[in-house]
């Protein structure tokens, strides 16, 4: 009964509710949550069972221990295979760290620090970090930033983006957009997602040393062109 | 890469060989540990079922050291073939580890066979008991010696020093995964034998025609049980070290395993975790129901079913659907489909895992606790069981056997397209990282093979005796 009701609840209410509420699951999830009742639903089944028989003769134990056995890792694998159909993909190279200076140096640790993640949600390919997909690539971010805002220099514009990021918008790449926009516009800019607070987290220090190699980051071409 | 294994592939080969090889491995170094200390009960107390479920879980490892060996062997082979300049280079580089992991195999395998065979002869007085179980507990101090030694390999090729060409041997030995994965593969040695001693005295149970046997085995199936879980609430913590070293060491490990490729197997860990703990408190349930007056407590065991089941959800919900971080959303899907919506994003964050699995571990301590107090207030009516706790009892392995599988598989998968991460390169065809359903298929059949096994080993160890006694 209580089972039915959530199922009615996940499949009937969910779904309609405004999605200016930010409560609307996907199919994905209903379908998991929907997974979830079932098990529990079972479960308590299981619970009010009652005493089994047991088995009366050899073969009869054998088959049934076989039996729980399969269906238990049977039902491992239909889930993870149902569960990411995850393809493969050869993944990036290792850190190209040739041509950096020691301030830079150490802007790509703090980059790459658990503590403040910036890598969770960007990738610098040029680099071969291969970090998150929510936020832009930035591989270009050094010569990106000097256009963002005219008027504004590279290092400004970047830590402004850094500790207000709410400041001034970055451009999505398929806008063909250059400059950052005062308003967010989910067809034309980043959704803003970067954490608040980096300012109080971060020493003047670390943040000047990521400031640096964010201005470091100028695509394949120039970076390669410097090397050279 | 100089061959390649006909059929299987190099990669599946190696994967069943050394997967069977550690099932075993933990097996025969994880029980030890508790036998000992049943042999030493038994003498304290006097009690004859410590001695007994001492001595029968001592001859399964007796007969499980052989298959250890034989798949160690078969994982040698392997390594010499397809994997023969990794093989190599490791064993130029650690080559004292390689020498003493030989030296202490040796010792621990004349060691095994003393304390099995010196069992009956050293029983007669207390003195000699003494000295047998001081002969279990050098068997336990070399195993731990040779789990130490393959650990740093295994380590070393997960988190090898940096600048490793001018890396000292010991550089090389205490690396930064050595310790974090001795104590992860220490406790899950301890649970992985609690919980196959459980499966075995469930074998034995519904094998067994005789009220005093299934009295004995289900006892034994309850110790076994309660060993496996006592080591398991202790493993979310160990696991959480290992993981906090390798982010340490490399951050971009913590975006390879919590967001891109490893993150569904992370899920799949939830959910199998959670199956264990449902799995351990349902037997626990059963097991109330065979002491006097335990029924009382079931309205309180339904809350804890209840937060276990909450918890579960919060634990395994995802942040996403997506396989890994480059992949974007199949046509005609949106991608705030895949994602949680914005009010439930704290859903998918560390903190709410964690204090899901907070409140598991704690509602599992609770019934414990439920238990002994039914226990002091009604008597034990041992082998009056429902026989549906065996199948629990086999449920419990099955789940503990796969998530072992497919851990072991994310601990290698660590070293993305590295034999040794960071400096030498994996160039066999197989460099890339299996798909969750792949990998969930090898822990399948590695388990399948695993279990087919040791119920031989139970079969030719007890039953195949009993039927011509």
């Amino acid at each position: 009964m209580f089972a039915a009701c959530a199922l009615l609840v996940i499949w009937g209410g969910l779904p309609w509710l405004p999605a200016a509420w930010g409560v609307r699951f996907g199919a994905p999830y209903l379908t998991f949550f929907s997974l979830a009742v079932a098990g529990a639903a079972c479960f308590f089944m299981l619970l009010n069972w009652g005493p089994i028989r047991q088995p009366s003769s050899a073969p009869s134990t054998f088959a049934s221990i076989l039996l729980v056995y399969v269906a238990t890792v049977g039902g491992m694998v239909a889930f993870g295979a149902w569960y990411y159909p995850q393809f493969e993909t050869p993944k990036g190279v290792a850190p190209d760290t040739s041509g950096e200076g020691a301030v830079e140096k150490r802007g790509r640790e703090v980059f790459l620090s658990p503590q403040f993640g910036c890598f969770a949600c960007h990738t610098v390919e040029v680099l071969g970090i291969r970090g998150g997909q929510r936020g832009p690539d930035l591989s270009s971010a050094g010569k990106q930033a000097e256009a963002r805002r005219p008027g504004v220099s590279a290092e400004e514009y970047l830590r402004e983006a850094i500790v207000d990021p709410w400041a001034c918008f970055t451009p999505l790449p398929a806008s063909g957009l250059v400059e950052c926009q005062a308003a967010v516009d989910p067809a034309k800019t980043y959704p803003q997602m970067m954490p608040p607070g980096v300012k109080e987290r971060m020493t003047a220090q670390q943040l000047g040393d990521l400031i640096a190699f964010m201005k470091s980051l100028r695509g394949a071409g120039e970076r390669d062109a410097k090397r050279n | 890469m100089p061959v390649d294994i006909p059929l299987l592939g190099a990669r599946t080969a190696i994967w069943l060989v050394a997967q069977l090889h550690l099932f075993f491995a933990a097996f025969v170094l994880g029980a030890p540990i508790f036998i000992v200390l049943s042999e030493w009960l038994g003498l304290r107390t006097g009690e004859q079922r410590y001695e007994r479920l001492a001595q029968e879980t001592m001859k399964v490892v007796a007969i499980a050291y052989s298959l250890t060996a034989i798949f160690g062997v078969l994982f040698a082979f392997v390594l010499m073939g397809p994997y023969q300049p990794i093989t190599n280079y490791l064993f130029k580089v650690l080559y004292p580890v390689w020498a003493l992991y030989g030296l202490f195999i040796l010792l621990e395998t004349l060691c095994m066979y003393v304390y099995w065979y010196t069992w009956e002869p050293l029983a007669r007085t207390p003195a000699r008991k003494w000295a047998h179980i001081g002969i279990g507990i050098l068997l336990n101090v070399l195993g731990t010696v040779v789990m130490l030694l393959m650990n740093a390999v295994t380590g070393f090729m997960n988190t090898p020093p940096k600048g490793i060409e001018s890396a000292t041997l010991w550089a090389m030995i205490d690396n930064a995964a050595w310790w974090p994965l001795n104590l992860h593969r220490f406790l899950g040695n301890v649970t992985f034998g609690g919980f196959v001693v459980a499966l075995f005295a469930a074998f034995m149970f519904l094998t067994s025609r005789k009220e005093e046997d299934r009295a004995f085995y289900d006892w034994m199936g309850y110790i076994g049980n309660l060993i496996g879980v006592g080591a398991l609430i202790t493993m979310p913590l160990a696991g959480y070290i290992l993981s906090r070293e390798l982010f340490v060491y490399d951050a971009q490990l913590a975006t390879f395993m919590m967001a891109d490729k490893l993150s569904g197997y992370f899920v799949m860990q939830g959910l199998l975790v959670v199956l264990l703990f449902l799995g351990a408190n349902f037997y626990m349930w059963l097991s109330m129901q065979r002491i006097e007056g335990g029924a009382r407590f079931a309205p309180h065991m339904k809350a804890i079913f209840g937060v276990l089941l909450a918890g579960g959800i919060v634990w395994v919900v995802p942040q996403n659907f997506f396989p890994d971080l480059l992949a974007k959303a199949p046509v005609g899907v949106s991608e705030q489909a895949l994602i949680l919506p914005e009010r439930f994003t704290f859903l998918g964050l560390m903190v709410a895992k964690a204090l899901a699995v907070t409140a598991i571990i704690i509602v599992t301590f609770v019934t414990y606790l439920l238990y002994r107090r039914a226990r002091a207030t009604g008597s034990i009516g041992w082998g009056r069981i429902d026989p549906m706790a065996q199948y629990v009892l086999i449920f419990i392995p099955a789940v503990a056997i796969y998530l072992m599988g497919l851990m072991g598989a994310i601990r290698s998968f660590t070293r993305m397209d590295y034999h040794i991460y960071g400096a030498v390169k994996d160039v066999t065809p197989y460099w890339y990282t299996a798909t969750l359903g792949h990998s969930s298929i090898m822990a399948a059949v590695t388990a399948l093979l695993f279990f087919m096994l040791v119920a031989f080993v139970f079969w030719i160890g007890f039953v195949v005796g009993k039927v011509h006694d």
